[in-house]
């Protein structure tokens, strides 16, 4: 007899209800034999879930129906008049008995489904639940324990990669969703939130997770737009026990963010050519993801025009950790301070993000300095000096020809 | 030589009772030329920077042939300001010879030695800003008009201009016989176009 536990399988116990035998006088009784099956589903419980047990019933008799032994006949259905699941103090059973069943033929099947469902605080353990099955005819009763497992153990969080601290940039943060229970589960949906920090997507679909297994969750974290200071984030997982919907713990951690942009402009060196600026320098990736399709552009306004060859600079990918040179040209009217920059990118969920810089004109070096200020105050006293003396000059000369005629 | 430039009606009449004589219009002239031939080896050396060096050794022949182009070209001009203003007062029947016209309009150069001077001076202050771009020429003639210093240069030129043209005047008067009116009209409506379109030029 071999009992394949905890594994809802098959369990063959052979009931001999009856005996083969010819004893010494000649009387010989032939009683048909009845298999027991059973299938808990969830195969492991949890605390307050609903399931099912089902009992599989098979007449194990072969042959004919009416079977002719010693002058005598004997009928090899298997008569079942009840059938009856006891539940305990933890587990209670939904229906009630199977009465008046009926007859199973020679090699016929019969399954009893039974509701239950485990108390709300019962502790983790296998329970026993009693099966009675009242024959009739020449079959005897049957009585068994069914074992019934209930275990709360939960799913497990593990974020292996959420830094402590992040900048204004795109970060992957890696979630290990583990499955520390004794049975699959499935339909496992895993939800990030945020305190001021953007997650994409917001929840993740893993699916089945196989007892003892673990599967990983991808999320963007965000914090391009973030304000600096300490930030929540928690996670937490949606699952399904059987039929029964659970959620885990949450898993709540908090993130530093620091206000610094990702994409850094550095070695930043201006030139002015009368009112014409050309700006050239680097743009260097501190951040923990590529950029892709990195594009610089002057940000045009009333007093400020981007100009040909270099309105704007297409970069491409610019790769964690790396760097590359850039260079702008604008004219610039007005009293104008600083030129804003525009950067554009796209992070690695390929969506949009932009973002603004200002290259300041006072405290940059600039090459060629003073040419854009305008004519300075003595040239333009020569000017006027100059014009004064020349048209008095005209003038006296006329009045010299005047008086000559 | 100071008549001239105060008292040009007076001058003119005298010279008229003299020979024609290039001698000191000629002097006048080359004076022009040879601050024309500096300001054009500031230039070519500003551009030489620029080159590739095996290209700089060539650029120096280009100096040359500048220095001796702008002392030329400055003859060229007198002779071309002389032949337009002949050729204008043909239609108010002016009477002279053209040498003679010829050489009063060198004596109208005499202002452009001074604006040739401040202009030089200008030039040597806003070199060194100016964006020498031999692969975008249009850059670099853009950058050259929008200098504040090029266009000032640009504005004493044109100031002295109208002293020159005022020399001109009387020049013509005597030299062809016209009334004042008439001299007023040869000489303003070219030299007024020339101001037009140098203040388009540089001052937009």
């Amino acid at each position: 007899m071999t009992l394949n536990y905890p594994f809802p399988g098959t369990v063959a116990v052979l009931l001999l209800l009856a005996i083969c035998a010819v004893p010494a006088a000649g009387d010989t009784d032939v009683r048909p034999t009845v298999a027991l099956n059973y299938q808990v589903e969830p195969a492991v419980l949890m605390p307050g879930d609903s399931g099912t047990v089902t009992i599989s019933l098979n007449n194990m008799a072969t042959g004919e129906i009416y079977v002719r032994e010693d002058n005598k006949t004997f009928d090899m259905n298997a008569y079942i008049l009840s059938a009856t699941l006891g539940g305990n103090s933890n587990i209670d059973i939904l229906d009630s008995s199977y009465t008046n069943v009926g007859l199973m033929g020679p090699g016929d099947t019969l399954e009893l489904t039974f509701n239950i469902k485990a108390k709300e605080d019962m502790h983790n353990s296998v329970h026993f639940l009693n099966f009675e099955l009242v024959g009739g005819s020449d079959m005897y009763d049957l009585n068994y324990k069914i074992p019934v497992k209930v275990d709360g153990r939960d799913l497990k969080l593990i974020v292996s990669n959420l830094p402590s601290t992040v900048m204004n940039e795109i970060a992957t943060i890696t979630l290990d969703v583990v499955n520390t229970r004794a049975n699959d589960v499935n339909s496992v949906i895993v939800t990030s939130v945020g305190d001021g920090v953007i997650f994409t997507p917001s929840e993740v679909f893993v699916g089945t997770i196989t007892a003892g297994n673990r599967s990983t969750a991808t999320f963007t974290l965000d914090t391009m737009v973030a304000s600096s200071g300490v930030k929540d984030v928690s996670f937490s997982a949606s699952y399904f026990n059987g039929d029964n919907l659970h959620s885990s713990a949450e898993m709540s951690t908090t993130i530093n963010v620091v206000e610094q942009s990702s994409l850094l402009l550095t070695a930043i060196e201006i030139e002015d050519v009368g009112s014409k600026y050309s700006i050239t320098g680097d743009i260097n990736n501190v951040g923990t993801t590529d950029a892709k399709n990195v594009m610089v552009s002057v940000v045009e306004s009333d007093d400020i025009e981007p100009i040909q060859p270099y309105a704007n600079y297409f970069i491409g990918t610019l790769e964690a950790d790396d760097f590359s040179s850039f260079e702008l040209s604008a004219r610039v009217s007005g009293d104008i301070t600083s030129i804003p920059v525009l950067i554009e990118f796209r992070n690695t969920d390929n969506a949009y993000t932009s973002i603004t810089e200002s290259i300041d004109l006072g405290s940059n070096s600039i090459i060629g300095a003073g040419s854009s200020d305008g004519m300075s105050p003595i040239v333009i006293g020569v000017i006027v000096i100059s014009a004064i003396a020349i048209i008095g000059i005209i003038g006296y000369s006329w009045k010299k020809r005047k008086e000559s005629a | 030589m100071l008549e001239v430039l105060t008292n040009p009606d007076s001058f003119f009449e005298k010279k008229m009772s003299e020979d024609i004589s290039f001698k000191m219009p000629i002097v006048i002239i080359l004076v022009i030329g040879v601050i024309g031939a500096i300001n054009a080896i500031s230039m070519t050396q500003k551009i030489m920077a620029e080159l590739p060096s095996d290209a700089a050794q060539f650029a120096q022949y280009g100096a040359i042939f500048g220095a001796i182009g702008a002392i030329i070209g400055v003859f060229f001009m007198w002779v071309i300001y002389a032949v337009v203003f002949y050729a204008i007062s043909l239609a108010f029947k002016g009477k002279g010879e053209l040498k003679r016209v010829l050489e009063f309009v060198g004596y109208g150069f005499i202002p452009s030695i001074a604006s040739g001077v401040i202009g030089l001076i200008m030039m040597t202050i806003a070199l060194p800003t100016i964006e020498f771009s031999l692969e975008n020429p249009e850059l670099m003639q853009e950058s050259m008009m929008s200098n504040p210093m090029i266009q000032a240069s640009a504005i004493v030129g044109i100031i002295f201009m109208i002293w020159s043209a005022n020399i001109w005047i009387f020049g013509l008067m005597h030299s062809r016989n016209l009334s004042i009116k008439n001299a007023v009209l040869t000489v303003g409506i070219p030299i007024g176009l020339y101001i037009v379109s140098t203040s388009y030029k540089f001052l937009g």
